[in-house]
């Protein structure tokens, strides 16, 4: 009865080491893209990194159920998308895109100031596009994901990633073009 | 990865942004403090639970032994109203007629 009591004991803690173990894997593969999709919404570092560690501690409660990497991968980064356009809801009024706004404050050079008004033409771009296309504009561009990867992040098929990031692109150039008809896309 | 396409580069520079070296340790400690904190309620449940085990095996225990006393205390009561000795019922004797008819002539 005692040695039954120990075995179940030390099998309740090494399934309890077990899953920590894994969940600090699983941890360090993704706080970078967390963070990222965290901050294509935000565009605030702070703000991002409070976002990602409230959606790594919900997925740490439910990690029984989401072990399998993939899984994970995918649960994460819609609940951080989630998260992350609920907190900008919340504080739109509070401000507005203090990091573009301090990238632009912070460049003292003339090449520096166009770079930062490019960048925040390109955000604003990025935030004109409906919530679909601009997760795939996202996700591509973080951590060198192929469509593949994309489509299993959000659970749709690769040939909908496809589309949606052509039309995405096309909006995007659009968009620049008509913000500053002056300036190339490409440069 | 995906087919280049110039815009794709400078959507990449934008996100190229990294966490600040804190950010994991802060999330770990946070995972931490969520595992002592699920250890701490586990420990509450077993001791609460284990309360009400011993509440109940108390009831339990209790219903078990009440019918066991009551016999016990009665018993007595119920010997000293038994007789001690068994009763010996003795047999009525009852007079023939024919004697009574003889009294009857010879007074005649």
């Amino acid at each position: 009865m005692h040695e039954w009591t120990g075995r179940l004991a030390g099998d309740f803690v090494t399934t309890d080491e077990e899953l920590a173990r894994d969940f600090d894997a699983r941890l360090v593969e993704s706080a970078r893209l967390a963070f990222r999709v965290a901050f294509s919404v935000l565009r605030h570092r702070e703000d991002a990194e409070d976002v990602a560690q409230e959606a790594f501690a919900k997925a740490h409660r439910q990690f029984r159920q989401l072990r399998d990497p993939e899984r994970f991968r995918s649960w994460l980064v819609r609940m951080v998308w989630r998260m992350a356009l609920d907190r900008r809801r919340g504080e739109r009024r509070r401000s507005t895109r203090e990091a573009e706004h301090e990238r632009v404050r912070q460049v003292s050079t003339s090449d520096a100031v166009e770079a930062g008004e490019r960048a925040a033409m390109l955000w604003d771009a990025i935030d004109a596009l409906p919530e679909k296309l601009r997760c795939v504009v996202v996700l591509a561009s973080i951590e060198g994901h192929d469509l593949a990867a994309v489509a299993r992040l959000l659970g749709i098929p690769q040939g909908t990633v496809k589309s949606r990031l052509f039309v995405a692109r096309q909006r995007i150039k659009d968009r620049l073009q008509w913000l500053n008809p002056t300036q190339s896309i490409a440069r | 990865m995906v087919e280049p396409d110039p815009i794709d580069r400078e959507i990449d520079a934008l996100l190229d942004v990294e966490p600040s070296p804190a950010f994991l340790a802060r999330v770990r400690a946070d995972m931490t403090a969520q595992r002592i904190e699920a250890h701490a309620w586990l420990g509450r449940w077993t001791a609460a639970s284990a309360a009400v085990l011993v509440v109940l095996l108390a009831i339990w225990r209790g219903a078990q032994v009440a019918p066991l006393a009551v016999p016990q205390s009665t018993t007595p009561a119920i010997a000293a109203l038994e007789p001690s000795e068994p009763i010996v019922i003795e047999p009525i004797m009852i007079a023939p007629l024919a004697t009574a008819d003889v009294e009857l002539g010879e007074h005649q």
